[in-house]
């Protein structure tokens, strides 16, 4: 009987610098994802790379551990470096074993739709990059700037002068026209994500997916552009902000159409764009202003960093000086955190205050009346937008009340998590007292 | 605790050998689903 194999490095390991602000440097490791739903990526210290080169096959665990204590001498001793590979390396498909496939061992903790209740790829990578490529002139510095003064120009124009001449009521709206402005609404959101997705082909990333999703309550298109983990943080940035970038040019669309025509929905859709666009830079939701906070202070997996911070300050409470912080964050970027936090949980909180009393004391409280008053009116005969309206409010309903079920039992399996962990916390400090 | 509002598998992205598993990017874009007049606000009845 021949022996088992021995460990290795897993072939298919992609390796590259990553950026953050980590106190120490930091390699990205990429692996196909052993489900096969794309890929995982890990920031490693990079030392752990040093660890794993002793893994070339001629070595079992033990030996390969001592090559690299020999000849690195690393500040941890040898149990701690064993137990780092057999409990991290080796179960997240960085180092295998000599019999495994290395295409089916990249794990993952993450569910595929990440952070949406429904995620629904529209249009594929295939499709999506040759547009991005073809587009990708429009990050080159000169475009940026044009683009820049024209967004400029086109809200001096709107908000210093049609404004003062127009009376804007969005209840006041008939039929037809929310139904255009839901049309203004998907065009400007599917110029937004083709923006991410070109800004990241300009910079060379690859695999971008555009999709529709749910998230919280709301609708949302997605773009994938997790090959951006290897680029430099400004260029993450940039491709943050691209979004926003492509939507303020359908701004000028609908200005145009509006200068064009006379006609008053134009410049409607041109003030719900810009609110939209208004409200996706705020950082405590996961649209565009969170990833911005991440790149731009180095933080990387926010919400995560988060729960450490509320553990750590926990921990700190409860055990007094006994506790050795999780967090391995500069000390600049912990006061961002921190800062971060604190506000975000208020927002957030003030968020499930309103869903609450939207969905519940609302929108199911009025939900047998609505149907009602709507069958009413369409058996007594209705037009075809009368149709449409009323399948849209419908719609909207269920969406809402779905939403907020999904988001309120993820809270109550969140809360009962940190609960288990508090307890855990202070089952330690009784230990010690 | 905010966190965990959106999602409940995020708890072993950061390990105790600071080997941190990036989420995925994804870039949202928030659309108008039906009341572009403003998605939280409370629907008159009917």
């Amino acid at each position: 009987m021949s022996p088992d194999p021995l460990p290795i490095v897993n072939p298919l390991l992609e390796v590259s610098d990553f950026d953050s602000d980590a106190g120490r440097p930091m390699k990205l490791c990429k692996l196909p994802r052993g489900d096969g739903q794309g890929e995982v990526r890990f920031a490693v210290p990079a030392e752990y790379l040093e660890l794993a080169r002793a893994f070339d096959g001629s070595r079992d665990v033990d030996a390969a551990v001592q090559a690299y204590i020999d000849g690195h001498a690393p500040a941890r001793e040898k149990a701690w470096l064993t137990r780092l590979v057999l409990e991290s390396l080796m179960p997240k498909g960085i180092i295998i074993g000599g019999d495994q496939d290395p295409g089916s061992v990249g794990a993952s903790s993450q569910s595929t739709k990440a952070f949406l209740h429904i995620k629904l790829p529209l249009i594929k990578a295939s499709v999506v990059e040759p547009v991005a490529r073809t587009l990708s002139f429009m990050f080159r510095p000169t475009a940026m700037l044009l683009g820049l003064s024209l967004f400029i120009a086109t809200h001096v124009y709107v908000y210093g002068v049609l404004f003062r001449h127009q009376h804007f009521d969005f209840s006041q709206l008939d039929i037809a026209s929310v139904l255009l402005m839901m049309l203004f609404s998907t065009l400007a959101t599917t110029c937004h994500e083709f923006g991410h997705a070109t800004a990241a082909a300009h910079f060379g990333c690859r695999n971008m997916t555009i999709g529709w999703g749910m998230y919280l309550i709301y609708t949302v298109q997605w773009t994938n552009v997790s090959d951006a983990w290897k680029l430099p943080r400004w260029q993450r940035a940039v491709i943050d902000i691209g979004g926003v970038y492509f939507e303020s040019l359908f701004l000028v669309v609908l200005l145009a159409a509006h200068l064009w025509t006379g006609n008053p929905v134009y410049l409607f859709g041109f003030i719900f764009v810009d609110l939209s666009i208004a409200t996706t830079f705020n950082p405590f939701l996961r649209m565009d202003g969170y990833w911005l906070v991440s790149d731009l202070f180095g933080i990387v997996n926010l919400r995560k960093q988060q729960e450490i911070w509320w553990q750590d300050l926990m921990a700190r409470l409860l055990l007094r000086d006994g506790h050795a912080p999780r967090s391995t964050l500069s000390r600049r970027a912990k006061w961002v955190l921190g800062l971060y936090t604190v506000l975000g949980t208020l927002f957030i909180g003030y968020v499930m205050l309103t869903m609450f009393r939207v969905v519940v004391l609302s929108v199911i409280a009025n939900l047998p009346a609505f149907v009602g008053e709507t069958w009413r009116q369409l058996a007594s005969g209705a037009t075809l937008l009368a149709v449409l309206h009323a399948l849209m409010e419908f719609t909207w309903r269920v969406l809402v009340i779905v939403g907020a079920g999904l988001t309120f039992w993820n809270i109550g399996k969140g809360l009962f998590a940190l609960f288990g962990r508090v307890r855990t916390v202070a089952a330690a400090a009784a230990g010690r007292a | 605790m905010a966190n965990n509002t959106e999602t409940q598998n995020e708890s072993l992205l950061i390990d105790e050998f600071e080997i941190i598993e990036l989420e995925d990017r994804l870039e949202l874009a928030n659309r108008c689903n039906g009341r572009c007049d403003g998605q939280t606000k409370p629907p008159a009845a009917a």
